[in-house]
């Protein structure tokens, strides 16, 4: 261990706001953390190690992200695990979970080892990595899930290319259901334009029905309609074990404020209207929205600078999320800033049955701090990430990450 | 006996009891004078919303709708709809609601007639969703059996044709396995044969056939044979 690691394992954090999740309320506190190990959290600590004041900003702990795209491997020019891992960081995440379409597909038990073994070498967030559900993604042979559960895959996903057979996505919810794994779903019709409503709207219906006719716990990826909203309301209401996430710029940006004939706004699901944001927005504050996620999807600026018809779907995401909806939801709209905590921190980890490891004393903690009073203007230069694709850019925040800490150790610090 | 189904959607939701009472309602309507039969949806509206084409369905719909003295609006091509525009289906659906008293949909998506009773206030009756269900189908085949036969029990039902993907025969098998004493007889190529999840069920409900690929071999002492047509446009690829 180089001094300079071991100074980011041994610090003591002064005057760190810890929400209460549970009463809805925040203490201050100082941390201790020695080893990468948290030795003490209280009132006052004193030490003469390496001092991080943390005047008052917001601690979250166990921050992930459900929905990153790392194009690694095979697709390195867009995205590496170094750099996806690292901006997820200095996004405020200290887990992300990535998804399997990476060429080859992430569909076996070597593959799967190879990028865990791989993610594990760098200083960043901790991957989650998503094997396919069906092999090689090709909708029609379903993945060998015992032999990927037993090498430690917890979450199955065939995202962007639904597994539109309804009687294999059924087989694959009676498989995985009780495994304790995750099935992530990117919920779509086929026979329908992916950019058309009906297409998401059909197929979270579907799913919503499957997961009840199976009793299998599924998660909704990337919501974008008001009508599948409706649905997965109705779904959970009537006790189906339903899930699902928005992303930032569904809730954001529509076809009011952005241009959806550009390539640059190219995304699927697609933006939609300004009423689906805003009832995107109301049904987050009304609880029925677990999650935030980003759905991160690098690509270059020359893929994406082709024209509309050829450009690939997607935004590149992970290290606005937490400024963007901080200022959005939070700043602006002063939405129940716990609501917002729990959207990219517990629930997500709830889904993943990821460890809610919080700030015990004698573990390796996960967390983040994030002032919120500090202002920074982001641009595509700022981006740690190989993708500059982000169509929030430039974007004034109207907070910062401060640090990131994963497994005890600072992994990002921004003074 | 109470009837209180408000959707026709799958064949599946029906008790046996609920079946007798709509075969037991049609043949008293069939048996009315047409001026009385004129007066049964009378000033009513029927909106057939068929997002996939269709020809019987669609008109055996509308005549039955005329003869008992209804009127009917809706489209059988999307092509000329607001849908091509992006309009949401629940968006459509939610604005023939207010045109009509009852919505008859077929749509090639599993479950959008399941989806569309849920949305709506008025009866919505499915005329067919993807290679999924088709419940008058069935009904109508009912009919006819117990029609021909005085009763839809003790009898011996071969049913013969592309087995794997007509909906029809799937849907027949279930319902007839709701009455007694009923031995049905499977009969298609190899690679057309009737479905394990069907057999599955049927023979959790005790219900007794064999399964053959040769129609002179499997013909016997059959009360009913029912034939198919091959579903060209449902198999994989179009192939």
């Amino acid at each position: 261990m180089g001094l300079e690691n071991k100074k980011n394992y041994d610090f003591l954090i002064k005057d760190v706001k810890v929400p209460d999740l549970k009463n809805e309320t925040f203490i201050v506190r100082d941390i201790l953390i020695l080893k990468g190990i948290l030795q003490e959290i209280s009132a006052k600590i004193t030490n003469d190690i390496r001092v991080i004041d943390a005047k008052k900003n917001l601690l979250i702990s166990d921050t992930i992200d459900i929905h990153v795209h790392t194009r690694d491997p095979g697709l390195t020019h867009k995205e590496t695990l170094e750099t996806v891992l690292k901006a997820s960081a200095r996004g405020g995440f200290s887990k992300v979970v990535a998804m399997p379409n990476t060429l080859p597909v992430i569909d076996d038990k070597e593959k799967y080892l190879d990028v865990i073994r791989r993610a594990s070498k760098i200083k960043g967030a901790r991957l989650f990595q998503s094997c396919s559900l069906s092999k090689d993604l090709s909708g029609k042979t379903l993945n060998d899930f015992e032999q990927l559960i037993s090498a430690g895959c917890s979450c199955f996903s065939d995202d962007g290319l639904a597994l539109y057979d309804s009687k294999l996505m059924e087989r694959a919810m009676r498989s995985l259901k009780g495994s304790g794994s995750s099935l992530l779903l990117h919920s779509q019709s086929e026979g329908i334009a992916p950019e058309h409503a009906n297409s998401e709207i059909f197929g979270v219906y579907r799913d919503v029905l499957l997961s009840e006719l199976t009793d299998c716990p599924v998660h909704i990826q990337h919501v974008s309609k008001k009508e599948s909203i409706e649905i997965i309301v109705k779904a959970k209401e009537r006790g189906v074990k339903i899930t699902c996430e928005v992303c930032p710029h569904h809730l954001f940006l529509n076809e009011s404020n952005s241009d959806l004939r550009s390539s640059d706004f190219k995304v699927n699901p697609p933006l939609r209207t300004k009423l689906d944001s805003k009832e995107l927005i109301k049904y987050f504050s009304s609880g029925f929205i677990d999650v935030i996620a980003s759905d991160h999807a690098p690509h270059t600026s020359q893929e994406k600078k082709t024209s509309y018809e050829e450009a690939p779907y997607g935004f590149s995401g992970v290290e606005t999320l937490i400024p963007v909806i901080f200022s959005e939801l939070y700043k602006k709209r002063d939405l129940n800033i716990f609501k917002i905590i729990r959207a990219i921190s517990i629930n997500t980890s709830k889904i993943i049955n990821a460890d809610i490891k919080g700030l015990k004393t004698g573990i390796r903690p996960d967390f983040t701090i994030v002032d919120l009073d500090k202002e920074r203007m982001i641009n595509k230069e700022a981006l740690i990430s190989k993708g500059k694709n982000n169509p929030f850019l430039p974007y004034k925040a109207e907070c910062d990450v401060q640090m990131t800490v994963v497994e005890g150790e600072i992994v990002c610090q921004n003074l | 006996m109470d009837f209180n189904m408000k959707h026709i959607i799958s064949i599946n939701d029906f008790q046996r009891e609920e079946i007798d009472y709509i075969l037991d309602q049609s043949k008293k309507m069939e048996e009315l004078p047409q001026k009385d039969k004129i007066e049964l949806f009378k000033g009513k509206v029927m909106a057939s919303l068929f997002f996939e084409p269709s020809t019987r369905t669609k008109d055996s719909f509308i005549s039955a709708c005329l003869k008992m003295g209804g009127n009917h609006v809706g489209f059988s091509d999307t092509s000329s709809t607001s849908l091509k525009k992006g309009e949401t289906f629940a968006d459509t659906i939610r604005m023939y609601e207010k045109y009509s008293d009852i919505l008859v949909i077929r749509h090639s998506i599993e479950g959008a007639a399941r989806y569309a009773s849920e949305i709506l206030s008025i009866p919505v009756i499915n005329g067919g969703d993807g290679a999924n269900q088709h419940p008058t189908q069935t009904l109508l085949d009912l009919y006819s059996i117990k029609k021909s036969k005085g009763s839809i029990d003790n009898n011996n039902i071969l049913i013969a044709g592309d087995l794997k993907y007509g909906r029809t025969v799937h849907s027949l098998s279930l319902a007839l396995s709701l009455f007694d004493n009923i031995n049905l007889t499977f009969v298609s190529p190899p690679s057309l044969r009737m479905p394990d999840e069907i057999t599955e069920m049927l023979r959790n409900r005790g219900v007794s056939f064999s399964i053959y690929d040769n129609l002179e071999e499997a013909v016997r002492d059959n009360d009913i044979i029912y034939m198919t047509r091959i579903q060209r446009e449902r198999f994989p690829n179009g192939a």
